[in-house]
């Protein structure tokens, strides 16, 4: 009967122990706790029994613990790795939850909807991006782990010692400094832009020279005026936010959350203008500017379309990329 | 105070170094692990078998130590001894040591 726990024990240390050790581990530990009972035998001068044999076996100590002694430390993903493990799943993790938020902005846009509606799609959304996102983390965890496999095969060194030049250190950025002389480029621009279009609209346009002669095409349409109003909204707030930080000097909390909000305000414009068409807002025909054949025009008006699609498109995606940019800067110290 | 884990830890890093030294040291003479187990323990150095036994096997597969299975009785038993290699490491360990004790004695007065 004592034998039997003995075997017992050493073979639930054997099942944590790699096959090519087993053997020989198992045949150690038996050989040691047939000593410590030997041992105790004499210190106790009696024979050994089951109590005997269990008292010494719960001395020894759990097989998974006693096991995990002869192992090296084991990682999926190890300390070497962590660090750039940790920055692909940032990037990839932001760059989705951009796609993400312009796919929603996109699909609430697209025609109107009750808040009901609206709320149901920003779940939707949200619960597809979280599931989209645990089975990216799934993959990038699998070629990190088979990294770390792989590792000491390869003898890589992130970090070379010999070749690290301290002068190449970057400088110290204070993520909560305001960049004044952007922030004034920022107001000009604003400023510019309600000037123009609220008061010389009339010139926005393009001036072509036809023999000796200037000629003048305007740009902007009637569906441009009628966004006008929306467009001062956001120039106006713009203004009002980069006064505020240029006075303040500082980014805090309310500010950061000022500039996510009027980015979304930014994204909505744009979405909105991008659902109802932006060839509404300018004047995109070439019929009459030049010689222009009526078949050229067609494709260049075709273009033209693609062209401004293309245009807020992309303004919608840096606006994204700017409020993930100062959720980013809300958590950097 | 006596039982703060952050001190275990610390006391514990500290003896572990001492422990391959320790080791070393009393296989000049071939021994087995519950043998030498005792004969630290003999001598107040206290190691348990779950750090004597995977550290015997670890400094073998370093070639500080050589080991063979002998049968006695009906039972095997492992006996190690300290290889040629092992020898001259315990000797460079063993200055280490006393100008460590040396140097922590001057630092601690």
């Amino acid at each position: 009967m004592s034998t039997n726990w003995i075997d017992r024990y050493v073979a639930q240390v054997g099942r944590s122990l790699p096959q090519s050790k087993r053997t020989d581990i198992e045949k150690e530990i038996r050989s040691l706790v047939e000593d410590m009972l030997e041992d105790r035998s004499q210190a106790e001068n009696r024979p050994v029994d089951e109590e005997m044999t269990l008292a010494v076996i719960k001395e020894m100590g759990e097989p998974e613990k006693v096991a995990q002694g002869y192992l090296p430390e084991r990682y999926l993903i190890g300390p070497q790795l962590y660090p750039l493990f940790m920055l692909v799943l940032k990037i990839v993790l932001s760059v989705m939850a951009v796609i993400a938020l312009i796919g929603l902005v996109g699909s609430i846009t697209k025609e109107p909807m009750l808040p009901g509606e609206m709320l149901k799609t920003t779940g939707m959304a949200i619960l597809e991006y979280v599931g989209t996102a645990l089975q990216i983390l799934g993959n990038i965890v699998l070629v990190f782990a088979i990294l770390q496999y792989a590792w000491p095969k390869m003898k890589i060194d992130l970090h070379d010692n010999e070749k690290w030049n301290p002068r190449e250190l970057e400088p110290v950025e204070d993520a909560q400094r305001v960049k004044r002389f952007e922030k004034l480029w920022d107001i000009a621009f604003a400023l510019v832009g309600l000037l123009l279009f609220n008061f010389y609209s009339q010139v926005v346009g393009i001036y072509n020279l036809v023999d000796g002669k200037w000629s003048f095409y305007p740009v902007l349409a009637d569906g441009f005026f009628h966004y006008l109003p929306w467009f001062n909204a956001a120039w106006l707030l713009g203004i009002l936010l980069n006064v505020i930080l240029i006075r303040r000097g500082r980014w805090d909390m309310p500010t950061r959350w000022a500039s996510i909000a009027l980015g979304l305000f930014h994204i909505a414009i744009c979405s909105n203008i991008l659902s109802t068409g932006p060839q509404n807002l300018f004047q995109i025909s070439t019929l009459g500017f030049g010689n222009i054949a009526p078949s050229a025009d067609v494709v260049l008006t075709s273009l033209a379309k693609q062209g401004l699609i293309g245009l807020f498109g992309l303004i919608i995606v840096l606006e994204a990329v700017k409020i993930v940019q100062t959720l980013l800067g809300m958590f950097k110290k | 105070m006596e039982n703060n884990p952050t001190i275990d830890n610390l006391i514990l890093e500290m003896r572990r170094g001492a422990i391959v030294l320790a080791t070393l040291s009393q296989l000049k003479e071939e021994q087995y692990g519950y043998s030498l187990m005792k004969s630290l323990s003999d001598k107040n150095f206290e190691i348990d078998q779950g750090t004597l036994y995977p550290l015997l096997r670890r400094l073998e597969d370093q070639g500080l130590l050589v080991s063979d299975w002998r049968l006695e009785g009906a039972r095997p038993r492992r006996y190690y001894k300290i290889s040629p290699d092992g020898s001259k490491i315990l000797e460079r360990l063993q200055n280490e040591w006393t100008n460590m004790v040396h140097t922590m004695g001057q630092l601690l007065s």
